[in-house]
Parts: structure tokens; C-alpha cells; sequence
């Protein structure tokens, strides 16, 4: 196994994607950094009406290639303060109840204050078995501020449905490949697309590349229908994490630091074909490494973008994570660089011709 | 026209999804004073057109629904009584022994009651029950102009308890169709920053249909959506979601939106300033904000619901103290809004 770190990434902006506090519908601290680091790379930064945030590098009246990672994360809001002080918790994106008690979490008020809060639990001590073996639902679990009661809460300027998201600091582990952070779904794929304008913003290509990070992924891919909308693609691809299969409680197929993971299908799209192999022959000369990933459950961006207009030459590639939709998520330098390179080169190569190629199938 | 009136009409006119006509003839009589023009998408969600005085206006679609949950008779049998799907939410328990307003083609109603075997009683869906229209044959029931997809509503007269709550079918979402009359009506002599069209969707009881293709139809700059949702506070704590009286629901969570944060505040603030009451309100259903906020580049959308209860049965009832609070924000709303005010709304997650 690798011990030296894998290739080129820029850790900085890794660090303050992780770390960046944003779920569903409140992403603007995530979007503000992506706008920092694409700012000096691209021609031109816009939005759709939802949030997402759009970089595009012109090129010269080629097609329009859209690079889309999600910015929001999973997390919560207050549902209720109890007279007690303690917050009621909202979920909003899917969590498991095991990953939760005596966690920190930050809740961050309208004016942008944030408070440090811990989810609170039994002790062990004379629990009774049958309590000690279930799962607690998420919407039973509470934050403590610590704090005396409601009218405390009230004075801090919190309110029912501000945002609550992970307290973690990012962390390269003991092989310095392996990095550790929150929110790697899917802000390491949205920095994976800022990554992927850096690689070519020296290059002379035909295509436009739009490098974007969409909004509210989580609970409803609808980001990706109003940015798609925005943009009107002839190519798009979308990053997202998949969950890596390589744990002693995870045991499959996909696994960190194999590289590039080619998606061929999630539950709301099957991955164009031309598109699909182009990738292989990409990966092949700048011998990457090939995983395929298949999904029965679950979907991505690519869902709703490549059904958009008259329909978009789209798949989604993935990059594998462990302890998905929890505090602390690992994942591997090697999956991200050779991401990065493989769609760089795309955008390289795309050019009318090449859509002719990728639309030569169909009729 | 006198307010209790008007939501007598509207609330007991019939109309379930697909077949909202007579609600839609109805809205049209009521908004068309008061609009430069009512306007249709394909699917026939209806809105009346209030012009600003400014060229390329922004355009602000405001609306609730017209139809209703219901049932919809699928066969007649050979000893007269007919069979149904249901179209929308209902919740079988509600169903049987219920009177029900059939509509026939010809825009005559007959009443009818749901039946049931003996034997079926305990657990009985709603494939096992009928609907009794006193008729003794098939052909007896054609003889009465009654027709395969035809529909039909379960009947709730319009009756007001105790001064401020009113009882009656479907107000859900007729409230959001009255509310566009009146709040129309009371900006009849103000002049907008922005070209309004305010009115009603169709099949939103369906999957929001109407919604989808009326933005289409308008392509808004801002959506405000009026619904009725249901109140859950029978049990008396003072943590209940949706509680009748409490006022205008803020509502921060739903399945199909999550909230612009900036006009959600707008709708607090304007409360707060103006003395309304509200409440803050999630649940996990969805309304035409769903998708009226996602299409295009999508559009900044506030939703303005009340709470009833008995949502979806034949006796929903709403608290008129909670219609007042939410008709006063909607007006405060749609006269405060300018078109840098609509550009700041769109801008807030940046």
C-alpha cells in the first residue's frame, strides 16, 4: 500500500470544504469557498435560484460539459426547545440513530451564530437489555447547549428550523492517503470539480466546462434540476461518494484506493453508453484504474440532470467512502486524484466531433 | 359579497382532481373584476392577471388549489351500486357509512351513502365498499344518468361552531381558492411593483400537476402558495404541530421544499411587525411549492398555509381567526414586494 501521498491535491481547500457547515437549503458558506478557489480558474461565476454555483471556463464554441458535486450536507434542524433547554431535532437527509449519541453538533442561528451542543443519552448503568439493544430514532434524539432553560436558548437568538450540522475537524490519518473528515458526501466531489477546472484552466480545449456545486441533493436532487436548467449541457457529469465495502462490518466489492469508479447505473439513471466508454478508454491511457459501481437504492445528481431539455449525455462517477452520513468519514487520495485526472481529460477531449460520437448510437 | 358566503360557495362547490370545472367556472366569475386577464394552462389551472404599470415586469404566481380528495365510480354493479377508486388521501376508515355528493354529467348531483357486507365490516377497504344510490339495478342507475368516471365527494354541509370555527367539506384546498378572491379583491386599487398572477392550480391532490405546468405557464419570479394543511393538536400539549388558532403556519420543513430562508423570515417578520399570529410548522407531506420552486433556474417560493382538522374528510374545520392572520400577512406580503426585494429573495443562498 502506498504510504507517500498520491498525486496532486489541494488539501487547503479540502479542509475548508469539509468543515463547512451547510445542509440542505442553507449552503452559502460552502458556495462562498468554492467561489474563492474558482474565482481565479474560471470566466465567469453565476447561479441558479436555489444556490448552486456555477464556474465556467470558456472554451472555443465547443459543447457544454457540466462537472456537478453537491454542496449540502446531511444534518438537522430544531424541531422544538423543551422548557428545559434542550433541542429537538429535525433530520434532514438520512441518518442512523447508531452513529449519533455524544456527538458535537453546531447550530447556527439566522445572523450566522454558532453554538456547540452535544446529543445527549442514557448511561449504560442498569439499562434494561431490550433498551440497551435498540436503535434510537434520530427524531427521539436531543441536543444539550447546556444550558438552564428554554428562555436561554431563546436569548442565544436560536429558532425553530435553524440549521444543526457535525462538529469535526479535518484529519489526514496515519498513511497520509487516508483523510478524515465530515460531509465528504459530497463536498469532496464538489471540490473534485473545482479540481478538475484548476487541471485544464492552462489548457487550450474546445469545450465549456462548468464546474458546479449544486444545492439540496440530499433531499431531493433539486439542485441539479435548476443548475441543469441553468446551464443547458450537452455532456454532464456528476460526482458523488459511494459507500466502500471494506470494513470488518462492510464487506463488497468497493473498496478505497482502487481508483476511478465507473457508475453504470443508481436507481434513477443508466449511465450513457458512449459516454460510459469513453471514460474506459480515457482511464486506459492515463493508466487509472477501472472499478464499476452499480446501485439498485439510491440516486444521484445524474438523475435529474440528464432527463433535462431534450436529455444530456450524462453518468455519474463515484468516489468511495467509509461511515457514509456520519461525523467522521474516510476516504482515499488515490479515488479522488485519479477522478480529478480522468474527467480533466474529458474535458480535453470533448469536442463536436466526439458528441457526434457519443450521440451516434441512438436511432 | 359577504366573506362567510363566499366560503360557503367555494367550499361546497364539487370539484376532484381531472374534473375541477365547476370550481374553475366559479374562481373565474370572482377573479375576473378584479384582473386585466385570466389566463389557463393545458391542464386548467386558472389565474387572473394583474398588471404593473412596468415593462417586463417580474412576475409573482400566487395560488392555491382547486381540487378536492374524492372518489371516482368505476363500476356499476348488476344490483345497482357502485364501485370507486379513491382520488387522493383517504383514509378508509373515514369512508364508510359516509354521504356522498355524486356528480353526474349533466352537473346534476344524486346523493349516496357507503356500505359495506356484513361480513367485511371489521376490516373493510375500500374495494369492498359501495356506494348506495337507492337504485335496485344497473339499469336503473343509467336510467339516472350515473356514468363509469364519474365523481364523487364525501358531503360535509357548511355549518359554523362557536363563532370562529367552520366546518365544512374540502377545505383543502378551497381555502387557498378563497384566499386568492379576497386578497385580489383587497389590492384592487394598489398598484404593484411586479405583474401578479394569483389563482389556482389543478390536481394537486394527485401528485401537483397543475402546479408543474402552471409554472410552466408563468415562469415566476417569486411563488407564494397557499394551502391547507393538517392540524394535529387533539391531544392538547402545547407542542403540538398545528394547533387551530394559533394563526398562519411558518412552515420551515416539508417533503417537497426546504424553505428560502430569507423570505421564510420576511413571512416572520411581517407577522411579528404586524401583530399576526403564527406558528411554526413542518410535516412530512408536500404542496405545489414542490415543484413550483424547482423548475427553470428555480424561483424563491413562500408558503402561506393554515392547519385544519379532519383534512381529507367530509367535516374539515379551520379557525377563522387563523384565516384572518394569514390573509393579513399574504396582503402585507404582496404589498411590500418590489422587484429588488424579489432579486435579494432569489440571491439568498449565495
Amino acid at each position: 500500500m502506498l504510504k507517500e501521498p498520491y498525486g496532486k491535491m489541494n488539501l487547503d481547500m479540502i479542509k475548508e470544504m469539509s468543515e463547512a457547515h451547510g445542509i440542505s437549503g442553507c449552503e452559502k458558506e460552502v458556495s462562498r469557498i468554492m467561489k474563492k478557489y474558482m474565482k481565479p480558474i474560471c470566466d465567469e461565476i453565476t447561479y441558479d435560484n436555489l444556490g448552486s454555483i456555477i464556474g465556467v471556463k470558456k472554451g472555443h464554441h465547443g459543447p457544454k460539459i457540466m462537472i456537478a458535486g453537491h454542496m449540502d450536507e446531511v444534518g438537522f434542524m430544531v424541531r422544538e426547545i423543551d422548557e428545559n433547554g434542550f433541542i429537538r431535532l429535525l433530520p434532514v437527509g438520512g441518518w442512523w440513530g447508531h452513529v449519533l449519541p455524544s456527538q458535537t453538533f453546531y447550530i447556527t442561528t439566522a445572523s450566522g451564530k454558532r453554538y456547540h451542543g452535544v446529543i445527549g443519552s442514557s448511561a449504560p448503568h442498569g439499562l434494561k437489555k431490550e433498551v440497551k439493544e435498540k436503535v434510537i430514532k434520530p427524531i427521539d434524539l436531543f441536543l444539550d447547549l447546556g444550558v438552564d432553560n428554554r428562555q436561554e436558548v431563546l436569548d442565544l437568538g436560536i429558532q425553530i428550523g435553524d440549521m444543526i450540522t457535525p462538529d469535526t475537524q479535518f484529519e489526514i490519518m496515519n498513511n497520509p492517503n487516508y483523510l478524515m473528515g465530515k460531509a465528504w458526501d459530497d463536498r469532496l466531489c464538489a471540490a473534485a470539480a473545482i479540481e478538475v477546472l484548476e487541471r485544464i484552466s492552462h489548457d487550450d480545449i474546445e469545450a465549456d466546462v462548468y464546474a458546479v456545486g449544486t444545492v439540496q441533493e440530499e433531499v431531493g436532487l433539486r439542485g441539479a434540476r435548476t443548475a441543469a436548467n441553468m446551464i443547458h449541457p450537452d455532456v454532464a457529469i456528476a460526482l458523488d461518494v459511494t459507500t466502500a465495502m471494506d470494513t470488518p462490518v462492510d464487506q463488497g466489492q468497493i473498496k478505497l484506493g482502487k481508483g476511478v469508479v465507473l457508475s453504470i447505473m443508481d436507481a434513477g439513471i443508466i449511465g450513457h453508453k458512449a459516454l460510459l466508454k469513453e471514460m474506459e478508454s480515457i482511464c486506459k491511457d492515463l493508466h487509472l484504474d477501472i472499478n464499476y459501481d452499480m446501485m439498485t437504492v439510491g440516486g444521484t445528481d445524474a438523475d435529474n440532470i440528464h432527463k433535462a431539455y431534450d436529455g444530456v449525455i450524462c453518468m455519474t462517477l463515484s468516489i468511495p467512502t467509509r461511515y457514509m452520513h456520519s461525523h467522521r468519514l474516510i476516504i482515499h487520495r488515490k479515488d479522488y486524484v485519479q477522478t480529478v485526472e480522468a474527467i480533466a481529460e474529458l474535458c480535453r477531449r470533448l469536442d463536436w466531433n466526439k458528441y457526434k460520437q457519443f450521440n451516434h448510437g441512438i436511432g | 359579497m359577504d366573506s362567510l358566503k363566499l366560503m360557503e360557495e367555494m367550499t361546497q362547490v364539487v370539484g376532484i382532481a381531472g374534473d375541477e370545472r365547476r370550481v374553475s367556472l366559479l374562481l373565474k366569475s370572482y377573479l375576473e373584476p378584479y384582473c386585466d386577464e385570466i389566463v389557463y394552462d393545458h391542464l386548467g389551472s386558472l389565474f387572473a392577471v394583474k398588471k404593473s404599470k412596468k415593462e417586463n415586469a417580474q412576475r409573482v404566481m400566487v395560488c392555491g388549489h382547486m381540487d378536492e380528495v374524492g372518489l371516482m365510480i368505476t363500476e356499476i354493479t348488476k344490483n345497482g351500486l357502485l364501485k370507486f377508486i379513491k382520488i387522493g388521501g383517504i383514509d378508509n376508515q373515514v369512508l364508510l357509512s359516509s354521504r356522498v355528493r355524486v356528480l353526474k354529467q349533466d352537473g346534476n348531483e344524486v346523493i349516496g351513502i357507503i356500505g359495506c357486507s356484513l361480513k367485511d365490516i371489521e376490516a373493510c377497504d375500500e374495494k369492498k365498499m359501495l356506494i348506495d344510490i337507492g337504485a335496485s339495478g344497473q339499469e336503473e342507475v343509467e336510467n339516472m344518468g350515473i356514468h363509469v368516471g364519474d365523481s364523487a365527494v364525501l358531503d360535509g354541509s357548511f355549518t359554523i361552531f362557536n363563532e370562529n370555527r367552520i366546518v365544512s367539506k374540502a377545505w383543502d384546498n378551497r381555502y387557498g381558492c378563497i384566499m386568492a378572491i379576497e386578497v385580489l379583491k383587497a389590492l384592487k386599487d394598489i398598484e404593484l411593483d411586479y405583474d401578479l398572477y394569483i389563482g389556482a392550480t389543478v390536481q394537486e391532490e394527485v401528485g401537483m400537476r397543475g402546479a408543474t405546468t402552471a409554472t410552466g405557464l408563468i415562469h415566476p419570479d417569486m411563488g407564494i402558495v397557499m394551502d391547507c394543511s393538517f392540524a394535529d393538536d387533539y391531544q392538547g400539549k402545547d407542542n403540538e404541530i398545528g394547533q387551530l388558532g394559533k394563526g398562519i403556519l411558518i412552515r420551515y420543513y416539508d417533503k417537497g421544499m426546504m424553505p428560502n430562508r430569507a423570505l421564510l423570515n420576511y413571512l416572520v417578520e411581517i407577522c411579528q411587525k404586524n401583530d399576526i399570529d403564527y406558528q411554526y410548522f413542518y410535516n412530512m407531506g408536500q404542496t405545489d411549492s414542490a415543484w413550483i420552486h424547482k423548475l427553470f433556474a428555480g424561483c424563491p417560493t413562500l408558503s402561506t398555509c393554515i392547519c385544519a382538522r379532519g383534512v381529507h374528510t367530509g367535516n374539515s374545520m379551520i379557525d377563522l381567526r387563523d384565516y384572518n392572520s394569514a390573509q393579513k400577512a399574504i396582503i402585507q406580503v404582496l404589498t411590500s414586494l418590489d422587484e429588488k426585494q424579489i432579486q435579494a429573495f432569489k440571491e439568498e443562498n449565495r
